[in-house]
């Protein structure tokens, strides 16, 4: 028989996550420093009002450095190019099965100019963002910890942090992408 | 002259406490031991100027004295008895001294129990006086006892204690706190094995109850999952059994002029799946393998994904190049 495989759809904002089943695929990406890097990718779509369908993936290289970001410039609405042009989210292989993000800066997004830039950001600019409780969206995802990167990582900055578990699934980092970069942008437009 | 050491078997009884069995037997083994002591005397004088056989001689009513005995000491030993030849010479004075220690002997062993301290000092001086008067070692029991009881009345009528009672007392005394934290810890565990028990018994009851909410949440989730094949079939068997004109095309063929379904979904490449975006849902969800599996054979057409329109029947067709295609169908029967 059948049966219903397993989905995922995660709300924030006005806008929905949704992952399926199909897992991580083997996946080489450019984009880093170092060239061409192999490693595992998971897709997923972001969709929302207005048909605002967006594809994103996040990759994890063999050598533990990672991004989240939009691999298909042409699976991109027009208005939300400047995800076809980087806009990525760093993210990194800890230690003892941990996944980081070093750095969560939110997209500041001038409609006018089509674009924008990262910068520092704190979880109450965030839950502003989102209308409600970020850090309560990425704990139901496997949040572990979230803080100033002094905090969570004991290294100097104020940039914000996250570590969780590589074994949450690829939904955390992929959430963590779309409200610091999609969202943005959709609130922007709209 | 160093006093001659007499064995006597009655040493000096010193009493613990002011109690009147302590009392009897103190004074007691002040009497016995100067009975002794006497009769020991008697006999080393007498046997050698009677012969050994005197005793017999003061013997009456066929009945003959025990030497040592205080009933035979202790008496008001007239003036002619061949005793006298032992013992300093008689006086009327002496003779009262052998009979006040009879008369104290007498209320100390018959009418104990209505004699007092100083009775019992009295007692001490009168046989005393005997003993000093016929020059005993026994003069030295008496000394000893009203100095121990003077002690006594001091501290309460019982001895105190010595450093060694005192430690003893002090062990016992820890001895006893621990017996009882022993049964204090005792008994808290008896409570606590009694409550472990009872919360035993409520855990089992919850473990049991645990298992039968896992074994119904198991049966509603079958349930729940042969439901939803039922639906999945249902639907699958509901779209084929629509007539359409599109049942007559073969996959990669043109569409042509057909009407287009009205369900409008995107062939995603990167997740292989369709996405409607009108329900903002992925159509595996709602249709599980059935989408994905549609979604891998249709991509073979359309390699990266777009646009397709869906009909009732399941049928897709795709915008490749300029023309609709027709896709293939949801069911593969």
């Amino acid at each position: 028989m059948r049966g219903v495989i397993a989905v995922a759809t995660v709300q924030f904002g006005s806008l929905t996550l949704h992952t399926n089943a199909i897992g991580w695929q083997p996946a080489v990406v450019s984009a880093f420093s170092q060239g061409k890097a192999k490693g595992v990718s998971h897709p997923a779509t972001v969709t929302g009002p207005g048909a605002l369908e967006i594809d994103l993936a996040v990759f994890m290289s063999d050598q533990g450095e990672g991004m989240i970001h939009c691999p298909d410039p042409s699976g991109v609405p027009a208005d939300y190019a400047r995800l076809a042009h980087g806009a990525r989210l760093g993210v990194y292989a800890g230690g003892q099965d941990e996944w980081i993000i070093k750095q969560l800066r939110l997209l500041r997004f001038s409609p006018t100019l089509g674009w924008g830039n990262p910068s520092q950001t704190s979880i109450e600019e965030l839950d502003e963002i989102v209308e409600g409780s970020v850090e309560a969206l990425l704990i139901n995802l496997g949040l572990e910890d979230i803080g100033p990167k002094h905090d969570v990582l004991g290294v100097r900055g104020n940039d914000l942090a996250l570590r969780w578990s590589s074994n949450s699934g690829p939904e955390l980092p992929l959430l963590a992408y779309s409200i610091t970069r999609i969202l943005p942008i959709f609130k922007a437009l709209n | 002259m160093a006093e001659e050491l007499v064995y006597n078997p009655y040493p000096v009884i010193l009493p613990q406490s002011l109690v009147l069995g302590q009392l009897v037997a103190s004074l007691g083994s002040f009497i016995k031991g100067t009975a002794w002591e006497i009769g020991e005397r008697l006999d080393a004088i007498l046997a050698h100027g009677h012969g050994p056989g005197w005793l017999s001689e003061l013997s009456s009513d066929h009945r003959l004295p025990s030497l040592h005995d205080p009933d035979f000491i202790f008496n008001w030993h007239p003036q002619e008895s061949i005793l006298w030849e032992a013992l300093p010479p008689f006086s009327i004075d002496l003779q009262k001294r052998f009979g006040k220690v009879r008369w104290t002997r007498n209320r100390w062993e018959h009418d104990a129990a209505n004699q007092s301290i100083p009775a019992y000092l009295n007692g001490i001086d009168q046989v005393k006086r005997l003993t000093v008067a016929l020059g005993l070692t026994t003069t030295s029991y008496a000394p000893l006892l009203v100095e121990r009881t003077s002690v006594l009345q001091r501290a309460g009528g019982v001895l105190p204690p010595t450093g060694i009672e005192l430690e003893i007392q002090q062990q016992k005394e820890a001895a006893e706190e621990a017996r009882k934290a022993a049964e204090n810890a005792l008994a808290v565990a008896v409570a606590a094995a009694a409550q472990a028990e009872e919360l035993g018994a409520q855990a089992a009851a919850a473990l049991k109850a645990k298992k039968e909410a896992i074994q119904q949440v198991a049966e509603v989730k079958a349930e729940i999952e042969r439901l939803e094949g039922e639906l999945l079939k249902a639907g699958s068997i509901s779209r084929q059994s629509l007539l359409e004109p599109a049942d007559e095309l073969q996959s990669g063929d043109f569409w042509g002029d057909l009407p287009l379904g009205v369900r409008t979904l995107t062939l995603k490449a990167n997740m292989l799946d369709l996405m409607d975006r009108t329900t903002e849902t992925l159509l595996s969800q709602q249709l599980g393998l059935v989408a994905t599996e549609a979604a891998q054979r249709w991509l073979k057409i359309m390699p990266s994904g777009g646009q397709v329109h869906l009909t009732p029947a399941g049928h897709a067709a795709g915008l490749v190049g300029n023309r609709f295609v027709y896709l293939g169908r949801l069911d593969t029967c």
